[in-house]
């Protein structure tokens, strides 16, 4: 975890004190060192998380003959691999770090090939003094995060957004379109942000910047799902090997390294291969633990700390505060919909002083089919053929106590889902506010500022178009494509970032995901089990208990926290403003949310006819975390 | 002559209302050496001020489908295409966009002109699935491409046309805007220092004049000089509503007016209270009258006043219905007359966005490619 900015075609006299400044913000991310480099209008700045080749690993690094100059943020697992071939064609490295393999690739392969050898995390940026050209890279899948903007003739980029905020030519203006795609899905549809200047780099993705021109934007790898035939004795025994090879690389670090352990399916078997295999022998795990036993996975994470032997570290968080909730949100610069970003912050800060890299089953849910959604969805679209399923939807809808009761409610509500197109669907199975909800609550000037078209409209790009894959691989690659960089990984970076931990994810090793994309569905999800592989791997590997163990989410127990400090917090927060200002720019139907408000705030839990529990704490975060970003930025709406 | 497009337009009723009015319009600005326009109305006569322009002033010619059951009305329209074989339907209202069902190979092109979530709460399930049909659609407000979009409606077959906006020739010749308020005043008998605070409509439940009047009185606590003018005609429920809050002085009900463009420039504010609109034709009316507006968030409002830009903008819309938050805004107006100005400093760049000449040749495109 390193913290990258910089420019090119960037000629002002305060140049070097906003190089300065960028590097300044992401302090947080690199903690170890800092130093930039500044030369004719192009400006790098590199803050150091040293977790390999801790002598001389320093950034911005130069390459052997000069011509080079790279700052990194991430890792490339296999460089030594990489350094043995590169140096068969004459290349002489200076250090034992990864960073220098990374434009002596560019130099050799050129950028498209080298690229593609990586196997790793990462975001980076190479200046070539002789051609004047930036090249940026991220990785596969984004869990390395960059972001860029371009103003009047300059490029600049960052890690986080605060840094690219400190650019005087970069404006503060909202953007409608990510604020109203928030709304329904959390977070902003890539590449675009809550901020109108300011994009977010795609993953998969390489550009090539010379001075003054647009960036050339190319894709370098796409996820394919490629289904081969294999027997489920073959995909366990291969499930197992490409885990493990994957963790190899993993642990590749020259500092203390621990895991993140749930007690869920991922991380479970992740700790368990690095135990048992004998991969890693020693090893700290960690885990939160809430007094609300619903949120509480604790004693699973226990069971399996035991069977693998890791020393096992649990943080209890007791109710939260308002300080916590500001200090979270306020990390991720724009409106942050996933309530998990709250225990993924504390469990970071607690990381910190054990071990400063951490091993996460990230990527096992979106990989391997771990959502019920993506279950529930294949029902929903076998309603698609039902007949006069019209008729029937319309008589579902009668408002009478028979037709209102939960299972018939249920019913009604896939019947509905069954009738909307693939991304469509999948907004409804994630949204957080409709599309018809957004219609009644907000402002129409917010509406009618924000693209015109649906939320939905806008995710084809990020649906698998391969004919005849069917529903579930469409789902669960658009998870990958979108959900997977823009809520997840992102959560995961910001959280452990603020607190100078790395996180790696072996699921999301280059092998895994091939290996994933050619495992036949039927393999990923069952009738009735959702991760059916990893599952049974994890039954034959460590226990029957955790492998049979429904899925839970990594949430906050909002609800009754609520009931405490933060209940009157968020009351002041969200309608102290007068109705022109802050959140009510954007929601303009002050009387729902004073209901959603009060059903949010209500001792008991009732029956709701359209929301539930969790459907309202879920829109009452939303929109804290609306004004929270509003009082930090104070953005221009 | 003889080349000209057979055009027919398809409305569900011809009252008083604001749509009626736009067919007009329509109509008038129409080019006829190009088009024959014929309007069909899928109900009865009701000899209301747009028909009989419509019949007389512009000679089109005005067919009724008459007070049969619908099955009948969608025969009769069909015989009636077979006769007259027209190049294009056009129909007017959402509720006769479903008539697209008995014009197989014509170019049909439906319209929504008021609120969807209103009018499918309003007809039944199948007539609303029917008057989703068409092909191509015109709509008079981007907020209502955007409901029919969420209807599964693709983007590319939506047209936003706004309203035609007219200016009518007025009774004052060229006398200047204060002239015409001071002699306005004094033929209402309104005092010349008072804050006039217009309303425009019938009675409907849609356009809320229980609130106009709510607002007013808590507004009329603070200042005594405010004046509420509504102009129209007003149901007794409105006249006892005033009367309850003992407010008979500070209101004057002008009754049923052919048009509110004379009375208008009496008024400093305009105050829209309506709970639903499409594109209310009333604030464009204010607008080029130079009335300061306070108007509730509803559909068109944020359109049409987008010119003068959010700042201004956030002050003078209210979006939650709080009378006490209303009265707060319609305070801070009428206690500004710079801010009221600033509001009249854009009434040209607001009317241009209605310019007939503009929003006709928006017309001629979708006749000429849409549907």
């Amino acid at each position: 975890m390193c913290g990258i900015s910089g420019f090119l075609n960037y000629f002002n006299p305060d140049a070097q004190h906003l190089l300065e400044k960028m590097n300044q913000i992401l302090f947080h991310r690199g903690p170890d060192g800092g130093a930039v480099f500044l030369e004719n209008g192009t400006g790098f700045a590199h803050r150091r998380l040293a977790i390999i080749d801790l002598e001389t690993g320093i950034q911005p690094m130069h390459s052997q003959d000069g011509r080079y100059v790279t700052v990194f943020n991430g890792e490339i697992y296999n460089y030594i691999e990489l350094r043995d071939g590169l140096e068969k064609h004459g290349c002489k490295f200076r250090t034992s770090s990864d960073t220098e393999v990374i434009a002596e690739s560019i130099r050799i392969w050129g950028i498209g090939e080298g690229i593609k050898k990586f196997r790793g995390m990462f975001a980076f940026a190479v200046f070539d003094r002789t051609e004047k050209t930036l090249y940026l890279g991220r990785d596969r899948a984004g869990i390395k995060p960059l972001y860029w903007s371009k103003k009047g003739g300059s490029f600049f980029f960052a890690s986080e957004i605060k840094a690219l905020l400190a650019i005087p030519e970069v404006s503060r203006k909202a953007d409608f379109t990510g604020l109203n795609d928030f709304l329904t899905l959390g977070f902003p549809i890539p590449p675009k942000t809550c901020w109108q200047d300011i994009s977010n780099f795609p993953p998969a993705h390489y550009a090539i910047v010379r001075n003054g021109a647009e960036p050339a934007l190319q894709r370098y790898w796409k996820w394919k799902i490629s289904e081969t035939p294999m027997s489920e004795n073959e995909a366990i025994e291969k499930a197992t090997d490409v885990l493990c090879r994957s963790l190899k690389y993993h642990i590749r670090a020259d500092v203390p390294l621990g895991a993140y352990l749930s007690g869920g399916i991922d991380s479970s078997l992740l700790v368990c291969l690095l135990t048992k295999k004998g991969i890693k022998e020693k090893l700290n795990t960690f885990n939160v633990k809430f007094s609300e036993n619903s949120f509480d996975e604790s004693r699973y994470s226990e069971e399996v700390a035991r069977i693998c032997g890791s020393k096992h570290h649990i943080l209890e968080i007791s109710k939260g505060t308002p300080d916590i909730l500001e200090k979270v949100l306020c990390q991720y610069d724009e409106p942050f919909g996933d309530s998990s970003c709250v225990p993924t912050y504390l469990i970071s800060a607690i990381m910190k002083d054990n071990v400063k890299t951490v091993i996460s089953g990230d990527g096992g849910d979106e990989l391997f089919g771990g959502y019920d959604r993506i279950r529930y969805a294949s029902s929903i679209y076998r309603l698609r053929n039902l007949p006069m399923k019209n008729i029937l939807y319309n008589i579902l809808s009668f408002n009478s106590s028979f037709f209102g009761t939960e299972k018939l409610r249920k019913y009604k509500k896939a019947i509905g889902f069954s009738r909307a197109g693939t991304p469509e669907l999948f907004c409804l199975l994630h949204s957080y506010f409709t599309e018809e909800e957004k219609i009644t609550m907000c402002n129409k000037s917010f509406l009618l500022q924000a693209n015109d078209a649906p939320t939905w409209s806008r995710m084809e790009k990020f649906i698998p178009a391969e004919k005849g894959i069917g529903i579930r691989n469409m789902l669960m690659g658009t998870e990958f494509n979108l959900n997977l960089q823009a809520d997840y990984l992102r959560k995961v970076d910001i959280a452990s970032s603020a607190h100078g931990i790395e996180v790696r994810v072996p699921f999301l090793d280059n092998e895994v995901i091939d290996f994933a994309s050619e495992l036949p569905i039927g393999m990923k999800i069952r009738e009735r089990e959702c991760k059916y592989l990893l599952r049974e791997v994890t039954r034959r590997n460590i226990s029957r208990t955790i492998g049979n163990r429904r899925k839970q989410g990594f949430g906050i127990p909002f609800d009754s926290w609520s009931k405490g400090l933060l209940h009157e917090y968020i009351r002041d927060l969200l309608f102290s403003k007068p109705d022109d200002e802050g959140i009510w720019r954007i929601m303009g139907n002050r009387k729902t949310v004073i209901s959603l408000f009060e059903k949010f705030s209500a001792p008991n839990p009732v029956n709701y006819s359209t929301l539930s529990r969790h459907q309202i704490y879920q829109r009452m975060f939303m929109l804290c975390g609306i004004q929270i970003w509003m009082n930090r930025h104070n953005p221009e709406l | 002559m003889k080349n000209r497009k057979t055009v027919i337009c398809l409305i569900g009723q011809l009252g008083n209302g604001g749509s009626e009015k736009q067919l007009y319009l329509f109509l008038k600005y129409l080019d006829n050496s190009k088009y024959s326009p014929i309007v069909v109305v899928s109900s009865i006569s009701g000899g209301s001020r747009w028909e009989r322009q419509i019949r007389e002033e512009i000679s089109v010619p005005v067919i009724f489908l008459g007070n049969i059951p619908k099955i009948m009305k969608f025969a009769k329209f069909a015989w009636l295409i077979v006769k007259k074989r027209p190049s294009i339907v056009f129909s007017w209202s959402f509720y006769t966009n479903a008539f697209c069902m008995v014009c197989p190979g014509i170019r049909f092109i439906g319209s929504l002109r008021g609120d969807l979530f209103i009018a499918k709460s309003q007809i039944g399930h199948i007539n609303y699935q029917c008057s989703l049909k068409p092909r191509h659609f015109v709509v008079n407000s981007r907020f209502l491409a955007k409901e029919l979009m969420l209807e599964r409606i693709p983007k590319d077959n939506i047209s936003v046309v706004y309203n035609i906006f007219a200016q009518e020739n007025n009774s004052c010749g060229n006398l200047d805007m204060a002239e015409r308020r001071s002699m306005l005043r004094e033929k209402l008998g309104i005092p010349r220092d008072a804050v006039v605070v217009a309303g425009i409509g019938r009675s409907s439940p849609e356009k809320d004049f229980p609130f106009f009047i709510s607002v007013l009185e808590k507004a009329g606590v603070t200042e005594k000089k405010i004046f509420g003018l509504l102009i129209g005609e007003m149901g007794e429920d409105i006249r006892n509503k005033i009367r309850e809050m003992n407010l008979q002085d500070k209101f004057i009900l002008t009754g049923k007016l052919e048009s509110a463009h004379e009375i208008l420039p009496a008024a400093d504010i305009f105050f829209l209270s309506s709970i639903s609109e499409g594109m209310p034709n009333a604030l464009i009316e204010a607008v080029d009258a130079g009335c300061a507006i306070l108007a509730t968030d509803v559909g068109g409002v944020w359109e049409i006043l987008e010119p003068l830009g959010t700042d201004i903008t956030y002050r003078i819309i209210i979006s939650d219905r709080e009378a006490s938050s209303a009265a707060a805004k319609l305070l801070f107006l009428s206690q500004n007359p710079c801010f009221m100005e600033k509001i009249r400093e854009h009434r040209m760049k607001i009317l241009e966005k209605f310019n007939p000449d503009k929003i006709m040749s928006e017309y001629y495109e979708i006749l000429n490619h849409g549907g």
